[in-house]
């Protein structure tokens, strides 16, 4: 409402803006690219009245303004990174490179390879090939977020524990990690829902002191979004983590966790992906650990998958709130 | 006789069997099959691919500034601090979300 109201302005939506504004409503800068530069000299334009510590009273919160989705109450916020990964010349994981997307000056065969029949110019494929040298996107590691309810996160913890003792992770938790957080379109496109082929998880107490459970997290997953049935792209990981429980608090102090395997097949179209899918299998990991103490305040906040307004409580916990 | 018939069909029957869970191989039908990561880490493996998969220290700059999730509190602190207000929005909540 203030940005709309008092700002007067508008945003694109799913393409992004950036804009610079005063604590009581001036719009300093809105072009995307130059938006702090502008933002500063604004800034450093105004009268030092306006500029000063306390200059602005910014006045109480309206409802409207708290209007987004909240982790549960007593929840686990667990963050996750995914990244497209690589193979050295020793067979070792390492990050994904130029070259395991485009090849060595192959791309055009690496594409047909992966869509036979499909029709490309030469200047198409010099502008995905320039697109993966310049753009740092399909290398890097994208953020995440999983939540957890307390009831979730609490039936991890084994009552009576007993060193050796397995057990299957709940089904609804299983089912959302693989569902919604094993997502193989992340690095390169817009998250996607995924079909679940088939896979488990269980944790294994490893150690048990005064002080602390110490269990160990394993599984495996066969993922897709083979979302029209037509043999689409395919994540298959085996998962391994390691999980401790603080006796005193009663809360886990280690929550990390591990995805590690291949992609293949090509992309479904429309997942906002670049149109291009890596040939063959391709390596691919996601890690999962505690949101760290020193988080960002907006870092609690972020629903997982980014979803925003679209966050819906009974699709992404499966129980209505 | 009878017994070397059997053991015929016993090695035949076994010959059919590896034949079967080759084809199944073949067909990709062998959950995992082709992966090449083990089906176990040691604790220093562990540690190592967890970390190749975080971000690096030089990557995603802007995950280290202290964003706000509120335009509310984010007026409060500049008006405090005396700053001006960075926003920063999109599909997939950025800088912090998907995208």
């Amino acid at each position: 409402m203030f940005l709309r109201d008092v700002c007067g302005l508008k945003f694109s939506g799913a393409g992004g803006d950036r804009v610079a504004i005063t604590a009581d409503g001036k719009v300093l800068a809105k072009n995307y690219q130059t938006c702090v530069r502008d933002a500063l000299k604004g800034w450093d334009a105004l009268p030092e009245a306006e500029r000063k510590p306390g200059a602005v009273n910014v006045g109480k919160r309206e409802a409207t303004d708290d209007d987004r989705p909240k982790p549960p109450p007593g929840g686990l916020i667990v963050k996750v990174y995914l990244r497209a990964l690589g193979h050295d010349d020793h067979g070792k994981l390492r990050h994904a490179v130029p070259k395991d997307f485009i090849g060595d000056g192959d791309l055009r065969a690496r594409y047909l390879q992966i869509n036979p029949g499909l029709k490309l110019r030469d200047d198409e494929v010099d502008r995905i090939a320039q697109n993966f040298r310049t753009h740092k996107r399909a290398y890097e590691a994208h953020p995440d977020y999983m939540w957890l309810t307390e009831e979730e996160w609490k039936s991890l913890v084994p009552d009576k524990p007993t060193v050796g003792n397995t057990f299957p992770v709940p089904p609804g938790i299983t089912k959302r990690i693989f569902r919604f957080h094993l997502d193989l379109n992340r690095t390169i496109g817009d998250p996607i829902s995924q079909k679940i082929h088939l896979g488990e998880l269980s944790l294994k107490v490893e150690s048990v002191s005064p002080a602390e459970i110490s269990m160990r997290l394993g599984g495996f997953a066969k993922v897709s979004d083979d979302l029209s049935g037509n043999n689409n792209r395919t994540f298959e990981a085996r998962l391994y983590g390691r999980l401790v429980v603080d006796r005193k608090t009663g809360t886990f102090s280690r929550f990390d966790m591990l995805a590690l395997g291949d992609t293949y097949g090509p992309f479904e179209a429309g997942l906002g992906h670049w149109p291009y899918s890596r040939p063959g299998r391709s390596p691919y990991g996601i890690a999962f650990g505690l949101l760290d103490a020193a988080a960002s305040p907006a870092e609690r906040f972020v629903p997982p998958r980014g979803a925003g307004p679209r966050f819906t409580w009974s699709s992404y916990f499966g129980t209505p709130k | 006789m009878k017994c070397s018939y059997l053991n015929r069909v016993a090695v035949w029957s076994a010959v059919l069997s590896s034949v079967s869970c080759a084809a199944l191989l073949l067909a990709g039908e062998t959950p995992l099959a082709k992966l090449k990561v083990p089906a176990e880490l040691t604790p220093e493996q562990f540690a190592e691919y967890h970390a190749l998969v975080r971000p690096a220290a030089d990557e995603l700059p802007w995950a280290k500034i202290s964003w706000q999730a509120s335009v509310w509190e984010a007026r409060q602190l500049a008006a405090a601090e005396g700053k001006p207000i960075l926003i920063w929005s999109g599909g997939g909540a950025p800088p912090l979300g998907v995208c």
